[in-house]
């Protein structure tokens, strides 16, 4: 039997005789329910099954198949209906948020620029804004990268912390940094309020901070969003630097003021961000799902054809087979 | 047209520099009006109230003091307490209430007066801040723990203040 097999010229007839013999080793094996599922496979009244080596197309798999892409394609329909349709409310609440940051930018922007930095081994914060839904492109993975980075280069320099569930990842990478995350951030219509708790928590975690980094998705239209990082010195560095601002003048003690000024800026910082991130997040949203539901519905019109071909050629074959039986027959006569 | 123009052009500099000689600085009533304003703007975090908006004095309830800020304010950073931001435009007064916040008058006399609430004066229910007053004086009196107090001490500052905004005794 080996050498039956060996050659190239009767590798065809050796195919068949393997299968041949391995049915009737398993029509004897009655037992086995296995065997029954294989003895059902040689039913010529179950479509295309029988015809499996021939086309190398299983019609009940693909069956399958075209099911569950028409699944995935409704899916990813709606969750491009919805994103879309949130996606102007969530632009013109970014526009109205933008200007609330307004005033800031003229009396910190030289110390961060140019500023001494303040003694000390204060951390900075770096505050990843991400989203808790995923199937949003590249929003939360840019951000991640970003933040990667940026740590990587200066690895004692940073304490992490995230806005929104994807940015844990980041916890797995840097575990000794990462401090803090909230998830649900805003899912009832982010107010004010919740921003000012937040900050509180973030505040009485750590004593003092040199600075605190937020990095988020500044949006610019429905297919371009930004990665960019707000910067607000501490109340250190804004102290190391009151020479910066000696042109104003201050109605209470200098200290107290930017104190609160600080906390003030994170407030209005991370709401500023959180709305901006959202708008980007709808946009990619809107965009990546648009792309799966194209992409689906090509895959669902390629399988469509498939199982079109794989039905009529085992139809076409069953033919064959009855006439060439019917005329082996009629010959023997 | 372009020839008309040139003309014009040319002799601008012959008129004005007559005029330069005898006078010390020539204006229109253009000039005249924006140098008496203020550009400020007051913003809140769910919308601006107004931006850039040219006002004659801008008065704000200031932590230390209220005070005014008029065009040529020496540039401050001041924390603002619980009450009325006044704007005072060519004569009509706008009056809002604030909770609380920062108003920043920058070295390129721009002022900024961002709120955390901000609400027309009008908009706000006198028996509401009377009873806000009431609630929080007996919270004051019964809490026990600092952070307790404490909220009831901001609870009873902001309705005080919203009680002498709206002229009524608390």
């Amino acid at each position: 039997a080996a050498s039956y097999f060996a050659t190239e010229d009767n590798k065809e007839e050796g195919n068949i005789f393997i299968f041949n013999i391995t049915l009737q080793i398993i029509q004897k094996m009655n037992s086995s329910s296995a065997a029954r599922r294989v003895v059902n496979l040689t039913n010529p009244t179950v479509y295309g099954l029988t015809h499996q080596r021939a086309y190398g197309v299983n019609l009940k798999e693909l069956r399958q198949r075209i099911e569950s892409v028409s699944t995935i394609t409704k899916l990813t329909n709606t969750m491009q209906m919805v994103a879309s349709s949130r996606i102007k409310a969530a632009q013109r609440k970014a526009d109205q948020t933008k200007s609330f940051g307004m005033g800031a930018e003229k009396v910190l922007g030289p110390i961060i620029e140019g500023g001494k930095k303040s003694e000390g081994d204060d951390p900075v914060v770096l505050l990843a804004v991400t989203s808790d839904k995923g199937m949003c492109g590249s929003v939360n993975g840019q951000i991640v990268k970003n933040a990667r980075a940026l740590v990587r280069s200066e690895p004692g320099k940073y304490n992490l912390m995230s806005l929104g569930g994807k940015g844990t990842p980041l916890a797995s990478v840097f575990p000794a940094q990462f401090s803090m995350s909230l998830k649900d951030f805003g899912k009832r219509d982010l107010t004010f309020l919740e921003v000012g708790l937040a900050v509180d928590r973030m505040i009485k975690s750590t004593e003092n901070y040199a600075e605190v980094d937020v990095l988020y998705n500044k949006f610019k239209n429905a297919v371009t969003y930004v990665i960019t990082k707000e910067v607000i010195p501490g109340p250190k560095t804004m102290m190391a630097n009151i020479d910066k601002l000696s042109a104003f003048e201050f109605e209470e003690a200098e200290e107290t003021t930017l104190r609160d000024l600080f906390e003030f800026e994170i407030a209005s910082n991370i709401w500023i961000a959180y709305h901006q991130n959202k708008c980007s997040e709808l946009a990619a949203r809107m965009t990546s799902m648009d792309n799966a539901t194209k992409n689906a519905n090509q895959i669902s019109a390629a399988l469509a054809l498939d199982y079109n071909r794989g039905r009529q050629a085992a139809i076409t074959t069953e033919l064959i087979e009855i006439t060439s039986g019917a005329s082996a027959l009629a010959d023997s006569e | 047209m372009l020839a008309a123009t040139r003309r014009v052009i040319s002799s601008t500099p012959i008129i004005t520099s007559s005029i330069s000689r005898n006078v010390i600085r020539s204006r229109g009533y253009a000039d005249v009006a924006t140098d008496r304003s203020l550009v400020a703007s007051l913003v809140c975090p769910h919308s601006p109230i107004f931006i850039e908006r040219k006002v004659d004095l801008l008065t704000v309830p200031g932590s230390a003091g209220v005070f005014g800020i008029a065009k040529d304010h020496v540039p401050t950073i001041a924390e603002l307490q619980p009450g009325l931001v006044v704007v005072d435009e060519g004569g009509k007064k706008e009056k809002f209430f604030v909770s609380g916040g920062f108003a920043i008058v920058n070295t390129d006399k721009t002022c900024v007066v961002r709120a955390v609430e901000a609400v027309p004066l009008d908009q706000l229910d006198v028996d509401a801040a009377k009873r806000g007053v009431q609630k929080y004086t007996q919270e004051l009196a019964t809490s026990n723990d600092n952070e307790a107090k404490a909220k009831a001490q901001i609870g009873l500052d902001v309705h005080r203040a919203m009680c002498i905004a709206l002229g009524v005794s608390a």
